[in-house]
């Protein structure tokens, strides 16, 4: 391959591509792009997120569909709608049940890393949503954190993921502290438990007033089994999340 | 000019398809629509349309994706670079067999890129996270062969349906 002019033309709108991100200079046209983009990423998550539900519920979906394909297309619809109403109650009775203030924000797409355990966000900056925020599955149960956020899109980074860590505490009389965090990203664990303090399976792990973006007591998983040797300092604690992250459609991200 | 806008129009809409449709089905990606449509470009067209389409993709990629901007150009440039290098130098037609070969090659150099841009990265402090390959990344090695093969005979039967329509023939014959 000789390097013509026109190939030269590539590699350097390559770099000023990234100096211009960098700068942020290229905020307004990732902007309208992603708005752009919206509308067919969220069809296409409702269609691919509808036929994952209908896969694993063992359902005759592809005879049915050869039967009534139109009622099938009128089913879907409905649902996500059904769907959305759902998701927008939920996010309301949330907010006012604790008193506080969030924005409604629908899952767009997930990165195609496998492993990444992240969720893109259709709501980012121009809605009030700043790095570090808390989000919440409308049941109320923390997922993640804002880990990138952009004018009209963010990042959530699930708690699952390796990368990270909020303190939190064991919902007993003696508000046991410690820190969560992901492991191997399929599931967290509890360290930094002080030795003398009694845990066991089945306690439920919520938020610490620690945190200063993240609300108290927001739930994030139960213990499935503690870890401690005789020697150690601190006792840790492997725990199952209580929702599938994988499978949340519509979350609440908690504003100050 | 027109066709690279078309091209790339194409390659944004297979990145869409993969983050926003095919994401949800798999856990992990057991194709990437949009490098297999990139090793299909690289074979019809030339450089530069090719380059402009491994940007565009690049660039949809990057928007969504966790790591620091610019990973995902990076890796689908390069990797557009590599392919037509192999192409011009190493291949002597537009076999079924050429495309096959240059998809693994792609598969490889692109995973390889994107892990090592994104490590580096994240061992230089720039990016604040780092994620590896799942050995069941190993099955785009076949899927993206599959997807090319698709593509391959779907041009081929196209062109043999509707290449009369646009095919001019000289009058003596």
């Amino acid at each position: 391959m000789r390097i013509s002019i026109r190939s030269l033309l590539v590699y350097s709108a390559l770099l000023a591509i990234i100096a211009l991100h960098a700068t942020g200079i290229l905020a307004p046209l990732e902007s309208v792009l992603a708005s752009s983009l919206r509308p067919l990423q969220t069809t296409l998550t409702g269609w691919f997120g509808f036929h994952e539900e209908q896969n694993d519920s063992a359902g005759d979906l592809e005879e049915m569909q050869s039967k009534v394909t139109q009622l099938t297309i009128d089913v879907t619809l409905l649902r996500e709608a059904l769907r959305e109403r759902e998701a927008a109650l939920e996010h309301e009775n949330l907010l006012n049940s604790r008193n506080l203030k969030g924005v409604l924000a629908t899952v767009i797409g997930r990165p195609p890393e496998g492993d990444a355990q992240v969720l893109v966000l259709n709501k980012g900056l121009s809605d009030g949503v700043s790095v570090g925020l808390p989000v919440v599955a409308n049941n109320g149960v923390l997922i993640g954190t804002v880990s990138e956020a952009e004018a009209g899109r963010s990042i959530v980074l699930l708690l699952t993921n390796t990368g990270s860590s909020i303190a939190a505490e064991v919902d007993n009389d003696a508000r046991t502290p410690g820190v969560v965090s992901g492991e191997h990203g399929l599931t967290m664990a509890m360290t930094l438990i002080p030795q003398n303090e009694a845990i066991s399976a089945g306690q439920v792990i919520v938020t610490s007033a620690v945190n200063e973006a993240i609300p108290s007591n927001l739930i994030i998983g139960e213990i499935t089994d503690v870890q401690f040797g005789t020697g150690d300092l601190f006792q840790s604690a492997s725990l199952r999340p209580l929702i599938d992250y994988q499978r949340v459609r519509s979350v609440t991200i908690l504003v100050p | 000019m027109i066709r690279s806008i078309l091209l790339c129009a194409i390659c944004i809409l297979a990145a869409v398809l993969q983050l926003s449709g095919f994401a949800w089905l798999m856990s992990v990606s057991l194709f990437i629509l949009p490098l297999a449509v990139l090793v299909v470009i690289s074979v019809f067209s030339d450089d530069a349309k090719t380059l402009w389409a491994a940007l565009a993709t690049g660039f949809v990629y990057d928007m969504f994706s966790p790591f620091p901007f610019g990973v995902h150009l990076f890796a689908f440039v390069a990797t557009a670079t590599l392919v037509r290098v192999m192409f011009l130098n190493f291949f002597t037609n537009r076999s079924i067999y050429a495309m096959i070969l240059l998809s693994l090659i792609a598969t490889v150099s692109y995973n390889l890129l994107w892990v090592s841009a994104g490590w580096l990265l994240y061992i230089a402090r720039v990016g604040g996270y780092f994620s590896g390959i799942q050995l069941s990344s190993a099955w785009q090695l076949l899927g993206n062969c599959i997807v090319v093969i698709l593509a391959f005979y779907s041009m081929v039967l196209a062109s043999s349906v509707f290449g009369q329509f646009f095919t001019r023939r000289p009058k003596h014959i």
